[in-house]
């Protein structure tokens, strides 16, 4: 019997880079999948060989828009670990706490667009309102909501006033009770669990075998965080718990997200209270001696790779960047086999997308009849939804 | 400043802290013969390598015998005007371990890995698009990352090619 194919994509699905989507299907359920990349592919890499090594500082900020400050941490790790740039304890501290302000309103955008997906819009306006709080702190303490440029090689340019840490951590009193709210919430309410139990499912074999990472890792109980594993910034000196959750589905994706939340607070919190005195930067010098590092960095998706080498020049000679979507990506591929159409959406969704287009096309082409149906991106989930009522 | 005020684990560690990483670097030059393995540095969590590229299939399949759990973070790829390296960079028992392969420049070929570790697939692909290093022993190598209609044989991250040069 000939099959059905979806494309989705390119410039659509959910993910804030666009990516195709091939989609074999059997009826309704998804035999197979082909994933296509590089739609958004800017050559950033290129574009770092001939800017100096302060400009790429900058350019490496925006490879992002939600985990700027993950790829500057990891560059500026790098060419400091080339120089020899002792980092001053107190810009450390400050990294890591930017890091995880950026964890938590990445891991709240997500929750807000999983539900979102699964048709439970309460919650996304939730986790987006409350997502505000720490958007709003970030903006105090760096002027900027997203793309903070906090980092620099060296350390961090701006200090944290004794003002804006008592704000701070006002926000984190009112953030940890929304955070105990939605994880009762995402965990034991119907309208969530039914769409995401045993949904998206990866074994922990394959999870190891495709090389995935961040909270997709850790949702088949594998114990993997940088922050553990290879300590930066002053993770080294900080106690907190690697959350894991068994199962592999996105039931457990979310669990190990809401779970890093609380994570994050009592981080945040150590280091408002243990912050070192001192400077938060050195200078570093604008040529980087000849060398190479490699850096990683727990990003809220996971483990984001940098190689950086230098032949002595004012430019780096090469920037070489491996984001964790890339290293997750393969996983999608292959949870998305046997499940149905209507749990597409939220499968896409469940490594952590940014939703940044609103009006995609999908094609569903029936070979059989010839038959050739395109339908909106709201269309699609308006099916998804049309599951959950079901259910 | 002195050194309490700087975090710098890879200065604090003296030679005996990086037994772990050396005695990794040993049993993975005795483990693989065939890849001819140097040492080139040895940091607090971090190995450098040289090897050779005939050697490259060996490694893995051996590495994967003796850690089933190995995490391929990814593989770089740089042109240094003389040569072409790729750099395999793999998680083992917590140590990252960066082993380089020089290959010609010219005629860049390296045998693939991504039968074995899976997560090298995408990584292949991308080399192949950017640098143009033939990994050999794949069925297909489709493109990741360049635009359909972006001209073969043009490599974006090759030394000739300028940042402002457009695609043909």
């Amino acid at each position: 019997m000939s099959e059905l194919e979806i494309p989705i994509g390119p410039q659509h699905p959910a993910l804030k880079e666009p990516e195709s989507f091939r989609f074999e299907l059997d009826g309704e359920i998804v035999r197979s999948v082909d994933i296509r990349l590089g739609y958004v592919h800017r050559g950033i890499e290129k574009a770092c060989q001939d800017r100096t090594w302060i400009q790429c500082v900058y350019l490496i900020e925006r490879i992002c828009g939600i985990c700027s400050h993950s790829h500057t941490t990891a560059f500026c790790q790098a060419a400091e670990q080339i120089a020899g740039i002792e980092v001053p304890r107190r810009a450390l501290y400050l990294r890591s706490m930017i890091g995880e302000m950026e964890r938590m309103h990445s891991h709240l955008l997500w929750l807000g667009l999983a539900g979102h997906e699964v048709g439970f819009d309460t919650l996304f306006m939730y986790a987006w309102r409350d997502r505000e709080i720490i958007l709003d702190a970030l903006e105090r303490l760096t002027g900027n909501r997203v793309n903070y440029g906090m980092n620099m090689i060296g350390g961090v340019r701006r200090d944290i006033s004794s003002n804006d840490a008592e704000e701070l951590s006002r926000a984190l009193d009112v953030l940890e009770e929304r955070i105990k709210y939605y994880a009762d919430l995402a965990l034991n309410e119907t309208t969530f669990t039914a769409r995401l139990n045993g949904v998206g499912k990866i074994t922990r074999q394959q999870a190891i075998d495709l090389g995935t990472v961040g909270p997709t890792a850790r949702s088949v109980g594998l114990k993997v965080d940088i922050r553990k594993d290879d300590p930066y910034a002053a993770y080294a000196e900080i106690p907190f718990e690697v959350v894991t959750a068994e199962g592999g589905d996105l039931m457990a994706a979310a669990q190990v997200r809401i779970g890093e939340m609380i994570q994050s607070i009592g981080i945040i919190r150590y280091i408002l209270k243990n912050l070192p005195d001192g400077p938060v930067s050195v200078k570093a010098p604008r040529r980087i001696p000849e060398g190479e590092a490699a850096s990683r960095y727990e990003a809220p998706r996971g483990e984001d790779f940098h190689y950086v080498r230098s032949s002595g020049g004012e430019k780096p000679e090469r920037v070489k960047v491996r984001a964790p979507t890339l290293a997750n990506i393969n996983a999608v591929a292959v949870s998305m086999r046997g499940v149905r159409v209507a749990d597409i959406p939220i499968i896409i969704a469940g490594i952590d997308p940014c939703f940044s287009c609103t009006d995609r096309m999908v094609r569903l082409e029936d070979s059989r009849a010839g038959r050739i149906e395109t339908i909106t991106w709201q269309e699609l989930e308006r099916r998804s939804r049309a599951q959950r009522d079901k259910e | 400043m002195s050194l309490d005020d700087a975090v710098r684990p890879e200065k604090e560690a003296g030679p005996d802290d990086l037994v772990k990483e050396r005695e990794l670097a040993a049993k993975l030059a005795s483990g693989c013969p065939d890849a001819k393995m140097s040492v080139s540095n040895i940091s607090r969590r971090r190995i450098w390598l040289v090897a050779d590229p005939a050697g490259i299939r060996h490694v893995f399949g051996w590495a994967k015998e003796e850690w089933p759990d190995i995490h391929l973070s990814t593989i770089s790829g740089l042109d240094d005007g003389d040569a072409m390296e790729v750099i395999y960079h793999f998680v083992l028992d917590q140590v990252l371990v960066n082993m380089k392969v020089r290959v010609d420049r010219e005629h860049p070929e390296v045998h693939s890995i991504s039968d074995m570790i899976p997560a090298a697939d995408s990584y292949e692909r991308e080399l192949h698009d950017l640098l143009g290093v033939e990994f050999t022993g794949r069925t297909s190598t489709p493109r990741l990352v360049l635009p359909d209609e972006w001209e073969d044989g043009v490599y974006p991250l090759r030394k000739e090619r300028k940042e402002d040069e457009k695609s043909v």
